[in-house]
């Protein structure tokens, strides 16, 4: 080792001090500077010095990260996947800080190479790179990315995404940092590849967020509409046992009493509007029904949802992604159709129903419907009952997934399509 | 032959309904005989499944434990589109709008909302309506079809689509038949009065077979009437 580089040990203990600071900073925590500490600090300044030194080039980057991860795990006596992520995301801001601070010096200094081999100016460099860090990290923008970072933990797919990004990110830096000084354009180039790649990331990670936030949103959803249909059943039951202990009371009372009790009973007379439990069912497909009812609506026409799987107290799963994926959208085709064709006729209802029978699922969707039907073309392509350029959704419907079986019929002025599907029951 | 078939978890209610049958039922001097459940059972589903004979079904909605009044209606509907249905209920006007219209309920009654009387008016209704359930099926790899008889107007071919257009109240079904053909799938009240139609005369006002055109119950005028057809009007003939 060249003892003439003792400034430059001295920096990189320095350096340590920073980079402790900046952990303690984004972290949260309270990792003091005691004799112990700076015992542990000298000797990872050694060692970070000899990698400087004597390491390959190709490896220097990377073997700087794993020391920093070390040394923070050898501070903090445990082994976490926090402290390691914690000790890679300081590294890498470090490198793109100082990456930054090179290009910003290369566009001023005319000759960096000749700058580059004098001990001194790169000591003097690194101290100033260091107070910059310090400060720069400050900024409440990198304390916001580290905990959104932070949260992506428990996300296994997503942290190895994240590994294979900080890797590429660390070779394409080193990279820069092997060419030559003087060529600014290589630089301003594979500046701006980085670049791309990081918006790529940040694009993919705010994706994982809002995919988060949905998931989070359709829990409280369904726990609302569980905690609703609870409370509407409860209510149906006591409804139920009112009105008939007030038959009760009634008939043992003279007729003047009666007319009473029965203005009485008026009271309960239900107004509310009946709303199926439907939670047993795949949460798309709730949402689908939720949906496309209130589209109806919108329309005027009276949607009524039942399902006797609730009441014969069934689950049932489908049994594989494709086929739910399928099934949905035939059901959405379905009942697309049969609002348009609902809102065309003088009652303007639809009914859809879920049961079961002999280990099939059943979707029944009955609508009311003023048309004109050609019997034989119908769910034929390009055949609509809504004009020309239409005339694909039956037709697509009908060989969509061979596990799922579509019947139609008409009886008197109801039309009714019946989505049948074999099921794996959980009960 | 009439079957009443009561479904009411109360027996106070299956009392006051049994005795609004007897009363209305024994001024018609038709026969009849009432079976009462107060839950759905293997032979309530028994019941339902013969249909042999013509059957009234006054069904509660709510029967605390097991199928409901409701279940047990799509239950007779999924076999039988011809017995008569009446809800005992208190159920709102959404309900009671989608399932008249959705499985042919003849009434909802309100159980606290002069309960008798209207039940005796209703049963009047049915028992003084025509019973007249003819349908009309057709069946193909696409769709069933099937549309009582009286709900069809007029059946005629049309020469530009080249097929047979069977017309009701609400709606039009085009297929391919010929009227031949499906003249031996009608009853008796449908009559060819010209060349390329059928017509249902109990849903026809007026014919005016000098101007050569027929006027329907719904107000559509038709002018496919020809005088060389009115001998199968006056004649009863087809």
């Amino acid at each position: 080792m060249d003892y003439s580089n003792i400034p430059g040990f001295l920096t990189t203990i320095f350096g340590f001090y920073v980079t402790l600071y900046s952990y303690n900073y984004f972290t949260e925590s309270n990792l003091i500077i005691n004799n112990k500490n700076i015992f542990i600090i000298l000797i990872y300044s050694l060692i970070m010095i000899s990698n400087n030194f004597y390491n390959v080039s190709f490896l220097k980057i990377p073997s700087s990260i794993i020391i920093i991860i070390l040394f923070f795990l050898t501070l903090e006596k445990k082994i976490n996947s926090k402290i390691v992520l914690s000790s890679i995301f300081i590294s890498l801001l470090s490198i793109i800080i100082e990456f930054a601070i090179s290009i910003m010096l290369a566009l001023v200094v005319k000759d960096l190479k000749t700058m580059n081999r004098l001990l001194p100016v790169k000591d003097l460099f690194s101290l100033i790179f260091f107070w910059t860090y310090y400060f720069i990290t400050k900024n409440f923008v990198f304390k916001y990315v580290y905990n959104k970072t932070l949260e992506l933990l428990n996300k296994k797919k997503v942290i190895y995404i994240l590994i294979m990004f900080f890797f590429f990110l660390t070779g394409a830096l080193y990279s820069m940092y092997v060419v030559n000084y003087l060529n600014i354009q290589v630089y301003i180039f594979g500046l701006i590849i980085i670049l791309i790649y990081v918006v790529i990331i940040c694009c993919y990670l705010k994706e994982v967020h809002n995919n988060d936030l949905l998931k989070l949103k359709n829990v409280c959803l369904i726990e609302r509409q569980q905690l609703y249909n609870s409370a509407l059943e409860d209510y149906r039951i006591l409804r139920h046992n009112l009105l008939n202990d007030f038959v009760f009371i009634s008939s043992v009372c003279d007729e003047k009493v009666q007319k009473v009790i029965k203005e009485k009973v008026k009271k309960y007379d239900g107004k509310t509007k009946y709303i199926t439990d439907i939670s047993n069912i795949p949460e798309g497909l709730q949402g689908l029904i939720y949906f496309k009812s209130n589209i109806a609506r919108k329309k005027n026409i009276l949607f009524y949802t039942d399902n006797e799987l609730c009441h014969k107290q069934q689950n049932f799963e489908i049994f594989s992604k494709k086929i739910y994926i399928d099934l949905f959208e035939i059901i959405c085709i379905t009942l697309d159709n049969a609002i348009e064709a609902a809102d065309l006729s003088d009652n303007k209802v639809i009914y859809f129903n879920i049961t079961s029978k002999n280990n099939k699922v059943y979707f029944v969707i009955l609508n009311t419907f003023n048309n004109q039907i050609d019997l034989n073309n119908i769910s034929n392509k390009n055949y609509s009952t809504k004009g020309p350029n239409r005339g694909l959704g039956l037709n697509y419907t009908k060989f969509l997934n061979k596990e799922i079986k579509i019947k139609t019929s008409i009886i008197n002025n109801l039309f009714k399509t019946e989505i049948s599907i074999m099921k794996k029951t959980k009960e | 032959m009439l079957k009443f078939v009561i479904v009411e978890d109360s027996p106070e209610f299956q009392e006051i309904i049994c005795k609004v049958i007897d009363k209305t039922i024994f001024k018609t001097e038709n026969d009849y005989r009432i079976e009462k459940y107060s839950k759905y059972s293997s032979e309530l589903s028994n019941t339902i499944k013969d249909c042999s004979i013509h059957k009234i079904y006054i069904l509660d909605i709510d029967l605390g434990k097991g199928p409901s009044g409701l279940e047990i209606a799509k239950e007779i509907r999924n076999i039988d589109w011809d017995s008569e249905i009446i809800f005992i209920t208190s159920h709102d006007k959404l309900f009671e709008t989608v399932y008249r219209n959705l499985f042919n309920i003849f009434a909802f009654i309100e159980k606290f909302v002069s309960l008798e009387s209207r039940l005796e008016d209703n049963l009047l209704k049915i028992i003084s309506k025509k019973a007249d359930y003819g349908k009309f099926y057709y069946s193909n790899n696409k769709i069933d079809v099937q549309i009582y008889y009286k709900d069809i107007t007029y059946i005629y071919r049309d020469t530009i689509e080249r097929k047979l257009v069977i017309k009701t109240s609400n709606n039009k079904f085009l297929l391919n038949k010929s009227i031949l053909e499906i003249s031996k799938e009608l009853d008796e009240r449908f009559k060819q009065i010209h060349r390329a139609c059928i017509v249902n005369v109990d849903r026809v006002n007026i014919f005016n077979w000098s101007k050569g055109y027929f006027e329907l119950d719904t107000g559509e005028k038709v002018d496919l009437c020809s005088k060389s057809f009115k001998g199968n009007i006056s004649n009863g003939l087809f």
